[in-house]
């Protein structure tokens, strides 16, 4: 924008130097050489206007090309400069956003990092009190285990001798059972192979005595 | 329900009206059984048989049947005699039976009540004792 104006204000000197210019020269063409004495600079105009003519520069055209120039500067500003610099201007200023939303990231990323890392720190530590609680836990359950399959194997053991000694005891109790019907049974039948008539009758009376004298 | 009563109740009466000193009087029974026929008792034969059960018990617990596997010399039943009369306060018959399995001694059975002395119950005696012993 600034160089737009510039350029213009460039442009309007140089069309009001010619134009200061042309001026003497139409004077001293007017008047004639007559006047060309009077100033010092007029042989320097003159040039100035000679070379304006012989380039066929006029005031009319002149004017006219100005005024073109204004309004196509005008459009071009307008039309094309104007929405150009907005365009550029909004470029700028995504870049600048992107630029700080970059350093934002940037700063959110190390923050991230520094927090990522921080917990990383106390999982590590959390992980090594379980894993030490774990350890600890599993060596007593395993001392329980252990003094659980001792005091079961003890039981094992101590219930096996019970049942042996059970059994026996169980079978002594047959053994002298089994011996005692034998013996009864033998002394029946020996009694009664060796008892005689006489031994039977005396023993019976014997027997009936001493049940009267028991009872009395 | 009510015949069974009066049947029972009769035969109580009959038992305790033919009992003398502790025993059955037998006169005494048939007087009494010869009484109710004539009054046209209606269950007459129902009495009988309840009659006979019930003197079957009585006397029973006024007998003693010794068993013994040899003949008991007359002292023994004397004493055996004395012996239950004096323990049940009634006059008991004794009467004998042989029985060889009891080897030597005697058994005696009044009512239900046994009272053994023999050989064959001592056996079992040490047996059983054995057996609790164990």
């Amino acid at each position: 924008m600034k160089i737009f104006i510039s350029v213009c204000i460039f442009c309007l000197g140089i069309v009001f130097s010619l134009q200061a210019g042309g001026g003497h020269e139409h004077d001293h063409a007017d008047h004639g050489v007559e006047h060309a004495e009077m100033h010092e600079d007029a042989p320097e105009a003159g040039k100035i206007a000679q070379v304006a003519k012989k380039f066929g520069v006029s005031w009319p055209t002149l004017i006219a090309q100005m005024i073109n120039f204004l309004l196509v500067a005008f459009v071009l500003y307008k039309f094309a400069i104007k929405p150009i610099l907005a365009t550029v201007e909004e470029r700028q200023k995504k870049i600048a956003n992107g630029l700080q939303f970059e350093e934002e990231m940037r700063v959110k990323m190390l923050k991230a990092d520094e927090e990522l890392a921080e917990k990383f720190k106390e999982a590590s530590q959390d992980a090594q009190k379980v894993l030490g609680e774990a350890r600890e836990q599993s060596k007593i359950l395993m001392e329980q285990k252990i003094q659980e399959a001792t005091q079961q194997a003890e039981n094992l053991i101590r219930k096996a001798g019970e049942a042996t000694e059970l059994d026996r005891q169980k079978m002594l109790a047959e053994l002298k059972q089994e011996v005692t019907r034998l013996v009864v049974a033998t002394s029946a039948k020996v009694l009664e192979k060796e008892m005689t008539s006489e031994d039977k009758e005396r023993y019976s009376n014997a027997a009936a005595q001493s049940l009267s004298q028991e009872n009395s | 329900m009510d015949n069974k009563n009066k049947i029972n109740k009769l035969v109580k009466r009959l038992i305790d009206i033919s009992t003398v000193e502790g025993a059955i009087d037998e006169p005494s029974l048939m007087k009494g059984i010869a009484q109710v026929k004539a009054s046209g008792f209606r269950l007459f034969i129902p009495l009988l048989k309840a009659l006979r059960v019930k003197l079957k018990r009585v006397i029973a617990w006024q007998t003693a049947e010794v068993s013994s596997p040899a003949d008991l010399s007359s002292e023994s039943i004397d004493a055996l005699k004395v012996l239950f009369s004096r323990m049940y306060n009634r006059p008991i018959q004794v009467i004998t039976k042989m029985d060889p399995s009891l080897i030597a001694g005697i058994q005696v059975k009044v009512g239900d009540d046994v009272y053994d002395a023999s050989i064959v119950a001592h056996l079992k005696k040490i047996s059983e004792a054995n057996n609790v012993n164990k």
